[in-house]
């Protein structure tokens, strides 16, 4: 498997869920709800849609065309 | 004439994890987390969705939640190691050599400590945020 420019948006979903989910913490034990916790859950669910897109490519499709390389 | 080596590459194809479990067990969870969180990450964010538009899935949404916090855990820790070992120029978490550990030190001033206990940081904030969701978060 080799890198690719759009492998980057998959370490940024790797590092970004956590974070915002660490957010998401922080706002429960501060009391924070309403409007902001539902934007925040919707770039939660980005972030994930992002992330999970990224890496079916990752791992299903980039490359396949060339899998003989790899196995030879 | 010019005559090229084929190259052969020995470690196989990459998509059969398996074979790290034999060496690298760190490695084959990541990696088999990573296949689980590629179709559970997008149907979280369906799930998020379905959330915010039908009321009374709160507590689904906490399991959910909790899954994924579980399963993101170990890509978590791989993903700050390594940002750790770019930082420190493969000091930290790297397998240099000791020659070249000790001319990398002198070069560059780096001392792996910090860019070590690094990850190891983030992951105690991590665990922390997984038990003050669990405890406090009521969706």
């Amino acid at each position: 498997m080799k890198a690719s420019p759009i492998m980057f948006l998959e370490y940024l979903g790797m590092l970004g869920v956590p974070a915002l989910l660490v957010v998401l913490a922080v706002f429960s034990l501060a009391g924070i709800a309403g409007a902001a916790r539902t934007v925040l859950l919707l770039l939660i669910a980005a972030d994930c849609l992002v992330y999970g897109a990224v890496s079916l490519r990752t791992v299903y499709l980039h490359g396949r065309g060339n899998r003989a390389a790899h196995t030879r | 004439m010019e005559s090229r080596k084929r190259l052969t590459d020995l470690r196989g194809p990459q998509s059969r994890i398996g074979r790290l479990l034999s060496f690298y067990f760190e490695g084959w969870l990541h990696m088999f987390t990573n296949r689980v969180m590629v179709f559970l990450s997008l149907l979280y964010a369906a799930f998020i969705v379905v959330y915010l538009l039908v009321p009374g899935l709160g507590t689904p949404l906490k399991i959910v939640t909790a899954a994924v916090w579980v399963l993101w855990t170990p890509q978590f820790f791989e993903a700050l190691k390594a940002l750790a070992l770019v930082g420190s120029r493969g000091l930290a978490f790297g397998h240099l050599n000791e020659e070249f550990a000790h001319l990398y030190r002198a070069r560059y001033r780096k001392h792996p400590g910090p860019y070590t206990a690094f990850p190891f940081v983030v992951l105690a904030g991590w665990i922390a945020g997984f038990v003050v969701m669990l405890l406090r978060w009521f969706p």
